[in-house]
């Protein structure tokens, strides 16, 4: 039994789930916050998991990672800027799923 | 005059650390923030709080992954401040084991927070994990309700202050 990859699933799936349950409560701007660092954490499973991914994809995702542990905190300052980072981060997404998957 | 600016000093440059350096914190210092901790005010002085201090590596990881708050990395040690609602309810009725607790938990975690500034550590309040899932890990009696997880440790990057409301708009004066 691989205790260390049991151990990477069930640290995202609790913060999904503990997330879900906290959020019912918890100011509206903080569901977009979690999504975010759902992303985040999940970039770090990939890697934990060290499923096999082309170079350069995990460079981007590697990218996606520092952008968003950088700016998540943008919520606690201004709520607005964390709004427009949100969008570029889905439109960073997007191109990135347009040049892999067409 | 001077402990007014000494005071003020330690409150505004106090800040939410979320990343902190790999440096072990050691129990003495604890001990001495926890010590100077018991004498903050309660109502009617119902010492209702009880703090929980998880060193051990594995249960720390646990409580981590049902924080969705928790973000961040590096060593800190995690006080779980709780109130023992049972006792709030007998000694102070209704009202202290319904609101006044929280207030308690507001005060304790102000004043480790201020304390560790002033020994060059850092902390993270927490609110947002699940109650349910810390209660099982550590294994909590019925009566004691989790309210906050207090990160402490020595800060690795210190951010900027936050934006703050001016005077004018938080106070107002009845003369």
């Amino acid at each position: 039994m691989n205790v260390r990859n049991i151990e990477i699933i069930l640290e995202f799936l609790a913060f999904l789930s503990s997330s879900a349950q906290g959020l019912f409560g918890e100011p509206l701007e903080y569901g977009p916050l979690r999504c975010v660092d759902a992303i985040r954490r999940f970039i770090d499973l990939i890697f934990k998991l060290d499923v096999p991914l082309d170079e350069k994809f995990i460079q981007e995702l590697k990218e996606l990672r520092s952008w968003i542990d950088k700016d998540m905190h943008l919520l606690m300052y201004d709520r607005e800027k964390f709004r427009e980072f949100v969008n570029n981060l889905t439109k960073t997404l997007a191109e990135i799923a347009l040049r892999y998957l067409t | 005059m001077e402990k007014f600016e000494f005071l003020s000093n330690i409150i505004k440059t106090r800040r939410t650390i979320r990343y902190f350096s790999d440096q072990e914190i050691s129990k003495d210092l604890l001990i001495k923030i926890m010590d100077v901790t018991r004498w903050i005010p309660t109502g009617s002085n119902l010492q209702d709080l009880r703090f929980i201090i998880v060193y051990n590596k594995k249960i720390l990881r646990l409580i981590k992954m049902f924080s969705p708050g928790w973000i961040g990395d590096g060593n800190s040690v995690t006080i779980v401040i709780c109130s023992d609602l049972k006792w709030a309810l007998e000694r102070g009725g209704l009202y202290a084991a319904k609101e006044m607790y929280l207030i308690h938990v507001g005060i304790a975690f102000q004043t480790i927070a201020l304390l560790a500034h002033s020994l060059g550590l850092g902390t993270n309040p927490i609110v947002s994990f699940s109650k349910e899932a810390v209660k099982t890990i550590l294994k909590l009696p019925e009566n004691l309700e989790p309210v906050m997880i207090v990160l402490i440790g020595y800060p690795k990057v210190v951010p900027e202050p936050t934006p703050r409301l001016p005077l004018d708009k938080i106070i107002s004066w009845v003369e």
